[in-house]
């Protein structure tokens, strides 16, 4: 079986910015963390995948199938959760879900009835009065309950606070386990996807700055901090995404032993977390 | 598209009692209307529920929420169509209670009965006013398109006024003139379904280009 989203040389132009020949795929069962700087491009990607936007060129090919010929296809099959509800807030959530599942082809109403259940949530109360937490697990109950083979998230915890964060991602983390669904999870909070993420992908200024998978990730890069001495000599070379403060300065290695040599001992290194690669990437400009 | 015309009446539910009094109101505001009062207020209060629709899904941003689920652009638009006509039922109706009511209570506003000739006649106005509508309303969206309404208003006075001054003219055709009831309405409702075919492929074009 084929990867469950490739996207090739995908383009949007807007004025004033591009998204520019973006590439990356997805292989069936994994979470990919989508990860980049406010503005980066995230959403524009996700609607692009979601025929939300008209793509300029490339490819977008959701579980082996074109995403704009065969879109209602596609659309059975794969389940999606936003950074904010579109559901009708004056209506209840057992009226909401009523316009909505005879869509679904495959709506199961025994799955529905268990994330509801295992979600706390109240069929009877109108989704004004859901909190914003309530209002993403209806989302993904919603998205679980026909049978998705894919979910696309873009920026689902963004807004909840930690506890409600840690309680929504550890649901995905289970219901994933489950279900064994593939997932896009778009976010700007590098911390959810250290927890759940198996690929990360990061989109920096409209570009790829890479899609790899997280262990790949994390032993690739090395954070370096050293004394502002260091950076008159040829480590400086070897240094992505350079932040230099009065005392020292922090950056990306890749080559962790050649750096090593050179800096004779006058410089840390650690294992970064998605955060800091994140950091440095958009801070240093790296694309 | 059944569905979608369901939410679209479920969605009204918040404003039924707003469309009692509106019907009252109208009641008040077309009596010099005579016997075409019924069809005024069906036709004011039908419209006004399509405007409200527009504005519960801009309200919500339906549209990505439509457009993300496995639904297509002809059912978004093809819904909206139909629901003008469950409008048009629910005006009706609402219509009828209100001049009945009025009516027992000895206020005397009914210039007119709420008739099947009058609920058609009504249907027709809804219909060929949303006929206008809609495309810009599928091309901009709620709240740009509303800016344009009154726009609309006038286009379609003024082409109701046009279309009655040729009508007028046509009866001198010796076809039309010598034809049945049943071919002048065969004409009649030909026209109509043609004018909203032509809005629903303007429309579903017209959607099809925008971006969410």
């Amino acid at each position: 079986m084929g990867p469950v989203l490739e996207l090739k040389n995908v383009t949007k132009r807007f004025a004033g910015f591009t998204l520019d020949r973006v590439s990356f795929s997805l292989e069936p069962g994994y979470i990919m963390g989508f990860i980049g700087a406010n503005g980066a491009g995230k959403t524009t990607t996700i609607k692009l995948i979601m025929n939300l936007l008209r793509l300029d060129e490339g490819e977008i090919r959701v579980l082996g199938l074109d995403s704009r010929r065969q879109e209602q296809e596609i659309k059975q099959r794969i389940g999606f959760v936003y950074d904010e509800s579109y559901f009708y807030e004056t209506l209840t959530m057992a009226e909401m879900t009523r316009i909505i599942a005879p869509f679904y082809k495959n709506w199961d109403g025994e799955a529905y009835a268990k994330y509801v259940d295992l979600f706390a949530l109240p069929a009877r109360k109108k989704l004004a009065d859901f909190s914003k937490g309530m209002k993403m697990k209806y989302a993904l109950a919603v998205a679980l309950s026909h049978k998705a083979e894919l979910l696309i998230m873009d920026e689902p915890t963004s807004g909840l606070d930690p506890l409600v964060r840690s309680e929504f991602l550890d649901i995905l983390r289970d219901v994933i386990q489950d279900e064994r669904c593939s997932v896009l999870l778009s976010s700007h909070i590098t911390s959810d996807l250290d927890q759940i993420a198996d690929y990360v992908t990061m989109i920096n200024g409209g570009r790829i700055a890479f899609s790899k998978s997280k262990e790949e990730l994390l032993e690739e890069y090395v954070l370096i901090r050293g004394e502002r001495a260091l950076l008159n000599t040829a480590v400086r070379d070897h240094i992505l995404g350079l932040k230099e403060s009065k005392f020292g300065f922090e950056g990306l290695v890749t080559n962790k032993a050649e750096v090593e040599r050179l800096a004779q001992g006058r410089a840390v290194f650690e294992r970064p977390n998605l955060e800091e690669i994140m950091l440095h990437f958009v801070k240093g400009g790296v694309q | 598209m059944i569905t979608l015309v369901l939410k679209d009446l479920l969605l009204q539910k918040k404003i039924l009692t707003t469309m009692f009094i509106y019907v009252f109101i109208f009641s008040f505001a077309f009596r010099s209307l005579g016997e075409y009062q019924p069809v005024a207020i069906i036709t004011g209060v039908s419209y006004m529920l399509v405007m409200f629709a527009g504005a519960w899904e801009d309200k919500n941003n339906a549209d990505r929420l439509w457009n993300s689920l496995p639904v297509s652009k002809w059912q978004i638009v093809g819904s909206k169509y139909l629901s003008v006509l469950a409008y048009v039922a629910l005006a009706s109706a609402a219509t009828w209670i209100t001049m009945t009511v009025l009516s027992l209570v000895n206020v005397s506003v009914a210039m007119g009965a709420v008739s099947l000739v009058s609920i058609a006649a009504g249907a027709v106005s809804v219909l060929l006013l949303s006929s206008f509508y809609l495309p810009i309303y599928f091309a901009l969206g709620y709240i740009k398109s509303r800016y344009l309404n009154f726009v609309i208003y006038f286009a379609f006075l003024f082409l109701a006024n046009a279309l009655s001054g040729l009508v007028g003219r046509l009866s001198a055709v010796p076809f039309l003139a010598n034809a049945g009831s049943a071919v002048l309405l065969g004409l009649g409702v030909g026209s109509m379904a043609l004018v909203i075919a032509v809005s629903f492929v303007l429309s579903l074009r017209l959607y099809t280009r925008r971006e969410f």
